[in-house]
């Protein structure tokens, strides 16, 4: 207990990268998926990736003017509102917005669930969803085992085009949230 | 459509160029411009009109684009014209009408995107044809029954509040029918945008625009006499849009003209239109 709550305060959890995940100033919580994006400067000619996305179903449609889709042209930055339980196909939004005509920089995930032991790793295991993520080894996560946790993630691009939508996902830069 | 109309001059368009960028995006505008011509100039000099010349033309253009990926784009440009004009044939002044389906124009953009962090641009190449699918039975005809090329340079590049569009084209008009023969025209629009209005959530916005034309057409021959000349003109537009539906207008007034010989100044020019994208 000592130990998570020394992690809560410290935030970073030791990573491959040696990085802290950088949210990028978004209040990331695992109902929003926050993307970063290369020239997305103008909404009407970002209608299309708008509309790619909206198609999505694990989307939100209560939300962003019922299609669960904001356009930020400012931050230059999509979010999406996830609906809970439902898992995320990563790699249908990343065709979504390349094929929008736009390229994705980040993208900026939190996810919540339990840690597990498996395998000589760890797992996160999103209750709602069943999506489960592979997280570092190191003593901290380990300290983390049979626990529900809240954590936020940056993937790039490429991996997140690597994803096989029902596949573990492999976390290497991880954030816990207090 | 003839002489110094055979280009309308449009300043950035953004049902066909900004989008659609995206994959199999389609789109069309109709557009309505006009524009009503009765001061006679000789060379570069006004000169009194006292036969009372004067042209008026109506033109009603179906736009429309399909966007294979974003770096490859198929448009077509299609007029239906309605004009008037009053000459002076044989020493006598005559009215002279036509209206029907103009000339269509078919243009293959390519284009080449730069996505950064906080702004977005692209150079396109863009090869264009003109068939002569306008009637030219009226004794103010809307075609003139040439196939005409053109090649199109452009240059754009926008942020969050800012957008610059650059272009350079040239038309080579082939011969046509009823002695008709346009010169070949050449033109620069340059376009600075300012997007002061945006609403994410409800994905709405404004753009205003200002839009410098130069066009040059060689001396050429249509069924009114003399065509060609130089012309430099500039005006605002305005952009309004919402989802993938966008309204714009355009107004253009002409700075400075130097025709061909004596011919009617092209006039002040009117445009509104409404555009969709899918």
């Amino acid at each position: 207990m000592k130990m998570a709550k020394t992690l809560g305060f410290v935030l970073c959890l030791s990573l491959s990268s040696g990085l802290m995940a950088d949210t990028g100033g978004q209040p990331a919580s695992s109902e929003y998926l926050v993307i970063q994006v290369n020239g997305i400067v103008c909404s009407f000619c970002a209608y299309g990736t708008e509309k790619n996305l909206s198609t999505l179903e694990f989307l939100d449609k209560t939300q962003y003017g019922k299609d669960g889709v904001l356009v930020d042209i400012n931050e230059h930055r999509i979010t999406l509102a996830l609906q809970p339980h439902l898992p995320v196909h990563y790699a249908q939004i990343n065709a979504a917005i390349l094929k929008g005509g736009y390229d994705p920089v980040a993208y900026y995930a939190a996810v919540q669930g339990v840690v597990n032991e498996s395998a000589g790793g760890y797992q996160l295991v999103n209750e709602a969803n069943g999506q489960i993520y592979s997280l570092p080894v190191n003593p901290e996560v380990a300290a983390l085992s049979g626990k529900n946790v809240s954590i936020r993630t940056v993937l790039d691009p490429e991996q997140v085009a690597s994803i096989v939508h029902g596949q573990v996902i492999r976390l290497t830069s991880i954030e816990l949230q207090p | 459509m003839l002489g110094l109309i055979a280009i309308p001059a449009m300043a950035h368009q953004p049902v066909m160029d900004m989008a659609p960028r995206w994959q199999n995006g389609w789109g069309f505008q109709i557009r309505h411009e006009f524009y009503d011509a009765d001061k006679l100039f000789d060379g570069d000099s006004e000169i009194p009109n006292v036969s009372s010349r004067d042209k008026t033309i109506n033109t009603t253009w179906l736009e429309g684009i399909y966007t294979f990926r974003r770096e490859v784009r198929l448009t077509f440009k299609l007029p239906a014209v309605n004009q008037t004009r009053t000459l002076i044939r044989n020493g006598v002044s005559v009215r002279e009408s036509g209206s029907g389906v103009g000339d269509l124009i078919i243009g293959l953009p390519l284009k080449r995107y730069q996505n950064n962090a906080n702004s977005t641009g692209n150079i396109a190449f863009t090869p264009s044809i003109r068939l002569p699918t306008g009637s030219t039975r009226d004794r103010f005809a809307v075609g003139d029954g040439s196939t005409d090329i053109g090649l199109s340079f452009s240059a754009s590049f926008e942020k969050a509040d800012l957008y610059q569009y650059y272009d350079l084209f040239y038309w080579a008009n082939g011969d046509g029918d009823k002695g008709i023969h346009p010169g070949n025209e050449w033109g620069v629009d340059v376009n600075i945008g300012w997007h002061p209005y945006h609403d994410n959530e409800r994905n709405t916005g404004v753009f205003l625009m200002f839009d410098l034309s130069a066009r040059h057409q060689s001396r050429g021959q249509d069924t009114a006499g003399i065509t060609g000349g130089d012309r430099l003109s500039f005006g605002p537009v305005f952009v309004w849009y919402r989802g993938g539906m966008m309204l714009r207008a355009e107004y253009k007034t002409p700075l400075y003209e130097k025709l061909k010989g004596v011919q009617l100044s092209r006039g002040n020019e009117f445009s509104i239109g409404i555009g969709f994208v899918f």
